[in-house]
């Protein structure tokens, strides 16, 4: 195959791959795409890049002038498609021997190169214009990268813009917001501790009143009952002479009227009671009637010495109460007039009267049978008294 | 309804109200007293034996005895009612009865007898009294020349203090 004939076909193979080139570069523009093309192509031919360079630095020296001038040309009328063809001239040429290497020839291949330069872009050119591709590719790309990050800026700037225009329309308007908040959950919270509080308060305070309440019925029922029964209190009603049966317990001499006189009864066997109070001696059968036998002693003074066992237990009216004494001293007729008269209970209710002559008590039977009942002794009615 | 709770019940307040019936009581003595409960309360009588005591136990709980594989409380009856203490004798005896399925013992100073009782001749006591104790009289009954004063077991203790008491064992 002679030189020329090889020219053609490069001619001829230049020809149809730009005119497929062009058409592929009106469709597709990606880079990624070229580089496939640019893979395909090493494939292709097997073109090593360092061969290449070297290639260029060798024959671009001379054909520099002519270079940059047909890169303006082919530049105006080839766009990206310059690479594979200046590819595949070079891979020509690696082809066969180094046009350089050979001096005669150097003249004859440096118009070919020219003359291919002008129909087909020339290899050197195309080199520098896929450089200049690739730059213009990396201006794009950062043009593309500028662009959104000036994009990116804008929007910051816009979203800045806009937040500065609510800055201005409305300064720091989050911490007014979270102070609104802030200070509407305060508001709540204090008016919810406020209502706590109050309701707390309210009900404290209707508990005190109520406890008030409570606490002057009860004082306002005690002295009722004490008015009750102080005025319910009635001394003994007897005739202008009336006998009385007067007793000793352990010293102490007392009166009963007779009228009030269930029984004068001895007894030796006096059964105690658990549970019961002090002066609860116990209960004695007489005469098959549980009689309640009463420490009189015990009942008047509560710090006395047990008493062993009364020689006569004394009933009263016609209840199962009766006290002990130790020495009966017999009855006497008494005028109302030898008797000292209660007119009031105070803080005895068991005494009628004192009988002048022989200053001693005349049993008030009646209350004395209702403090046995309610199981006081003169020591709790004192102390009920007091309170 | 049981007999045993007819009986329980029939100890109780409402004795007024059930006059006429008879009832068997095993009468017992804390020193010079005689107290009955119902036989259908009392399971045994047992002699008195070793008891061993229980270290933060209520004051009137003497401690506890094997009955036949059965820990059962013993009860200071004496403590309980209020009575100074006494000696243990030949005579002192450990009841083991039953109220409201607790099964306790109580010491008493001696077993006396089974008497059989006409509900009317039973009488109330006096209520004169402020201590809890009180309530566990339910009446009083003439026997010879003695007096029976009656317990009503049931009000022995409290739902806690059966509880505390049976827990022992």
């Amino acid at each position: 195959m002679s030189f020329h004939e090889i020219d053609d076909t490069l001619v001829e193979y230049f020809k149809q791959m730009l005119a497929e080139e062009s058409e592929l570069c009106d469709n597709n523009n990606d880079a990624q795409s070229q580089k496939a093309v640019k893979s395909s192509d090493k494939d292709d031919f097997g073109i090593d890049t360092s061969s290449l360079d070297a290639c260029l630095d060798d024959a671009g020296s001379s054909l520099q002038p002519d270079a940059d001038k047909d890169t303006v040309n082919v530049s105006d009328t080839v766009s990206s498609d310059s690479q594979e063809s200046s590819i595949e001239v070079l891979d020509t040429q690696s082809s066969f021997d180094n046009p350089l290497e050979n001096d005669s020839s150097v003249c004859s291949s440096l118009a070919h190169f020219e003359a291919l330069a002008r129909i087909s872009s020339d290899p050197l050119n195309a080199q520098i214009q896929d450089q200049n591709e690739k730059n213009d590719e990396k201006l794009r790309d950062t043009d593309i990268s500028d662009d959104v990050s000036l994009n990116v800026e804008t929007a910051t700037a816009a979203e800045n813009e806009n937040s500065t225009k609510l800055a201005f329309a409305e300064p720091h308007p989050l911490e007014k917001l979270l102070e609104k908040v802030e200070t509407k959950t305060e508001n709540a919270t204090q008016e919810e501790v406020r209502t706590d509080t109050q309701e707390a308060v309210q009900t404290v305070e209707q508990d005190v009143k109520s406890e008030q309440k409570e606490a002057q019925i009860i004082e306002d029922t005690k002295s009722e009952d004490n008015n009750k029964s102080q005025e319910e209190w009635h001394n003994i009603e007897l005739p202008k002479e009336f006998q009385a049966l007067f007793f000793l317990v352990k010293g102490i001499r007392f009166a009963v009227p007779l009228v009030n006189l269930g029984g004068i009864f001895q007894s030796e066997k006096i059964t105690p009671l658990f549970g019961k109070p002090k002066w609860f001696m116990g209960i004695a059968d007489i005469r098959g009637k549980k009689m309640n036998v009463v420490d009189t002693l015990k009942w008047v003074k509560s710090d006395a010495p047990d008493s062993e066992n009364y020689e006569y237990k004394i009933a009263l009216d016609n209840t199962l109460w009766s006290i002990g004494c130790d020495e009966l001293e017999g009855n006497r007729i008494l005028s109302n007039d030898s008797v000292t008269w209660r007119q009031h209970s105070g803080n005895r209710p068991w005494l009628a009267g004192i009988v002048k002559k022989e200053m001693c008590a005349l049993l008030h039977v009646e209350e004395l049978i209702k403090m046995f009942e309610k199981g006081v002794n003169l020591k709790d009615l004192d102390l009920q008294m007091s309170e | 309804m049981s007999d045993e709770n007819k009986n329980e019940s029939i100890i109780g307040n409402k004795l007024s109200e059930k006059k006429g019936e008879l009832l068997r009581w095993v009468t017992f003595k804390l020193g010079n007293e005689l107290y009955g409960v119902n036989v259908m309360q009392v399971r045994e009588v047992l002699r008195y034996t070793d008891i061993a005591p229980v270290p933060g136990a209520p004051s009137y709980v003497l401690g506890i005895i094997n009955l036949r594989g059965n820990v059962v409380t013993v009860i200071d009856t004496r403590a309980r009612f209020g009575i100074p203490p006494a000696e243990v004798t030949d005579n002192t005896r450990i009841m083991i009865i039953e109220s409201e399925k607790h099964v306790i013992g109580i010491l008493v100073d001696s077993v006396a007898e089974v008497a059989d009782l006409n509900t009317a001749d039973i009488d109330d006591t006096p209520n004169v009294g402020t201590e809890e104790n009180a309530q566990f009289i339910s009446g009083v009954c003439n026997r010879k020349d003695d007096l029976l004063i009656l317990i009503d077991l049931t009000k022995l203790f409290t739902e806690t203090e059966w509880k505390e008491v049976t827990n022992l064992g």
